[in-house]
């Protein structure tokens, strides 16, 4: 362990670094070093990270009740630097509501994440999430989806943005799989839709050419931790040849107003 | 500290997802260091990956030329070598000594079959005379199986390669970060396997790995321009490692593996 804390020294002195895509625990299918809330407040701060919006990985697999409890306990653990993603699993449609209540009723609580791919690829437009889009669009909660190659086609997002226009609807990993340029083409009317900068980031110029094509204010940094490194997300985005505003934008400023937060004030 | 990238290239590669595709050249790639505060880096030709080994390899010397000097010297070509069976490169002892002449004190292999790769096998009755050959002259070899990023490496294949070459230093270039379960009793089994960094792309990963193995078995590299060099950088920099392993891992590994290649074989010329 290194005796400096490097945190907030240039290239990471943004005001306000808000990583929008985390999760948290033990992951099934391989091995992650400590990936508790203590090892990922660490790292966080290793990298001048201020706020991580949370999904635990039970919450995404099994068991959705067992993980949000995980973010509850985390978010009391390290209040202000923990926020949640409330998980339901549409393969349990009679709860799903319920959780969201339950969720919701937590202040941590600020969005939805959901993952089809391991929810047994469910369908994003499916009957069991209709209460996720409808409780979004009344609350105006951020719903994070993950999306990859064998999951829902681009144009699925794009039908339940224009269905709920209240929503803000993240894309997660910003479509990496379908294409970048089908990406921009498909967001570029839909202002409901932030791009997920999650995996994306480790790209070379991926900032850049999303900055370029759809805006600064249209990109929010995340990194997936523990999923993946940190830093070698943040990393992409800090070094990134974009100017200085935007930056702040995409690492802190978009992201403040979708899950409640202030600069310089408490989550 | 001092950067050494073991893990970079120029050319026009054919591009892919997520189409964001940009053709660098020494000049370009040098700027990039200087941007990001990297010092050298190891850099083969795209078109040895993605066309022909002979044929990259030959553009790049001839590129590498045309720089300045003190440009020319932060580049470190690495070769991309096949074995010897179809003849597209010399025999292995000749193709080891034709690199080491030419100031080559790398080398990499894309063995894997999918298109992205060179299809051919790491046993010892397909790659064993190359691999020897590389192993006397103790060149360090980067080992690329061009994985999808939820990607498994062939793990038979690299255990057989440590175990028949113990004096070959052997690059792991890509092992993701989803393979610490089989990666982790190879490392403890095999003294001669190095993990790239940003190829290992774990939540505290160089932390474990260090405090397991020692900082001397992760070697710094990014990927670039594929992949982001402020992100491997970032990446190592902000590794809760001390100074002294950090600086090991940024070059201090490569840059000991690079000067001993070659070493002992007089035959070599310098």
């Amino acid at each position: 362990m290194r005796t400096d804390l490097p945190g907030k020294l240039a290239p990471t002195d943004a005001p306000l670094i808000v990583d929008a895509h985390c999760h948290l625990g033990a992951f099934r299918n391989f091995h992650i070093p400590d990936h508790d809330i203590d090892g990922m407040i660490r790292a966080m701060d290793l990298l001048g990270v201020d706020v991580a919006v949370v999904a635990a990985h039970a919450g995404i697999s099994a068991d959705y009740r067992y993980g949000n409890d995980q973010v509850m306990e985390a978010a009391t653990r390290h209040p202000g630097r923990v926020l949640g993603y409330c998980c339901v699993n549409p393969n349990y449609p009679a709860q799903v509501a319920a959780e969201l209540e339950r969720c919701f009723a937590h202040p941590a609580f600020r969005g939805v994440k959901l993952h089809p791919e391991l929810h047994g690829d469910y369908p994003l437009d499916g009957p069991a999430y209709a209460p996720v889009w409808e409780f979004a669009a009344e609350h105006r909660v951020p719903v994070l989806s993950h999306s990859y190659f064998a999951g829902d086609a681009l144009g699925v997002f794009t039908t339940i943005a224009d269905r709920y226009p209240q929503v803000p609807l993240l894309l997660g990993h910003a479509g990496l799989d379908y294409g970048l340029d089908r990406v921009v083409a498909a967001v570029a009317e839909r202002p409901n839709i932030h791009l997920d900068l999650t995996g994306p980031l480790s790209w070379e110029g991926v900032v850049e050419f999303l900055t370029r094509e759809v805006g600064a204010e249209r990109l929010v940094f995340g990194s997936d931790i523990p999923f993946m490194n940190a830093a070698l997300q943040l990393g992409g985005l800090v070094y990134a040849q974009v100017d200085d505003a935007a930056k702040r934008l995409i690492l802190g400023g978009n992201a403040a107003p979708l899950f409640g937060l202030k600069i310089g004030a408490p989550a | 500290m001092r950067y050494l990238d073991c893990n970079t290239f120029v050319g026009r590669p054919a591009g892919r997802m997520p189409y964001i595709t940009q053709a660098v050249t020494p000049a370009r790639l040098v700027a990039e260091l200087d941007r990001v505060g990297i010092h050298e880096a190891a850099v083969y030709h795209v078109l040895a990956r993605e066309h022909a080994p002979a044929a990259g390899n030959a553009l790049l010397g001839r590129e590498l030329a045309g720089l300045a000097e003190p440009e020319r010297r932060r580049l470190h070509p690495v070769g991309v070598v096949l074995p010897p069976h179809t003849g597209e490169l010399p025999e292995p002892e000749t193709l080891v000594r034709e690199l080491l002449a030419g100031g080559t004190r790398m080398a990499r292999i894309f063995p894997s079959a999918d298109m992205g790769g060179h299809r051919f096998s790491l046993a010892p009755w397909c790659s064993g005379e190359l691999l020897t050959a590389l192993e006397r002259a103790r060149m360090p070899l980067a080992v690329d199986f061009t994985l999808f990023r939820r990607g498994e490496p062939p793990w038979r294949e690299v255990y057989d390669l440590a175990e028949s070459h113990p004096d070959l230093p052997v690059i792991l270039m890509d092992i993701q970060g989803r393979n610490n379960r089989t990666l982790y009793p190879l490392l403890k089994r095999f003294p001669n396997l190095y993990v790239q960094t940003a190829g290992f792309n774990v939540h505290h990963g160089l932390e474990d790995l260090c405090e397991r193995f020692g900082a001397h078995r992760a070697v710094f590299g990014s990927g670039y321009p594929v992949q982001s060099l402020g992100g491997a950088r970032l990446q190592l920099d902000r590794a809760d490692l001390p100074e002294a392993d950090r600086a090991l891992i940024a070059g201090g590994t490569l840059a000991g593996l690079l000067a001993r290649a070659g070493e002992g074989i007089a035959t070599y010329a310098h």
